[in-house]
């Protein structure tokens, strides 16, 4: 199981109906191919920033999902053969993720690294006390 | 001598101020294409992606941020070019 994050730009002059269909049809697709959606963001209609074909404008929608590597490509190809999807974009999450909390890990190594040094001083000043005290 | 004289007689024309990553002192790991707010600010009006030297970012956020520009340019939020 990977997980992957698609978005995609559909056209500005579908109507609302048309929308809300085409995105029921992605989440049956990706549920039915035994994929597991974790997220979706809804931005709706957004400017471009530059023109695509004909169009100024474009209604954002992003899943977030779970599954194997064919569902991604399916829906790549489905994007690529309707004119209703100006714009699609896929990302594989996990290794990005992994990438992340590898880094993660290095920086708590260091900074705990950093919180042990204070208290070696700390000991010595007390030792220092000490030390005077018996003297 | 003189060497010495003229390098401490250099003006300076601005105070250096100590940059630092943005990414690092707030904890972003995974740099987000979608956050446009984020990336446009190392982002010229033209277009370009700041430098390093400009922005101060570490070189491991610098190549993320990079690649995040670079999806974000292909989903059309970031412009390629000016208009």
């Amino acid at each position: 199981m990977r997980k992957y994050e698609t978005g995609f730009i559909l056209s500005p002059e579908l109507s609302e109906e048309e929308i809300r269909d085409f995105l029921s049809g992605v989440r049956k697709f990706i549920e039915d191919s035994k994929g597991l959606i974790i997220q979706e963001e809804h931005w709706g209609r957004r400017a471009l920033a530059y023109k695509i074909g004909k169009f100024l404008e474009g209604n954002y929608y992003f899943f977030l999902y779970e599954g194997d590597p064919f569902i991604p490509k399916e829906l790549e190809r489905r994007f690529r053969q309707s004119e209703k999807v100006i714009r699609y974009l896929t990302i594989r999450m996990d290794e990005h993720l992994k990438k992340v909390e590898k880094m993660k890990k290095l920086k708590e190594k260091k900074s705990t690294k950093k919180e042990k040094e204070p208290e070696k001083s700390e000991i010595s000043f007390e030792k220092l006390e000490e030390e005077e005290k018996n003297e | 001598m003189s060497k010495k004289e003229t390098q401490t007689q250099v003006r300076r024309f601005f105070t250096p101020r100590k940059k630092f990553c943005k990414f690092c002192a707030e904890d972003i790991y995974y740099i987000d294409y979608k956050n446009v707010a984020l990336l446009e600010e190392f982002v010229l009006d033209k277009g370009k992606i700041l430098s390093r030297r400009m922005t101060g970012t570490c070189a491991y956020h610098q190549r993320r941020l990079a690649s995040a520009i670079k999806k974000a340019r292909i989903m059309a939020l970031l412009p390629f070019l000016p208009e």
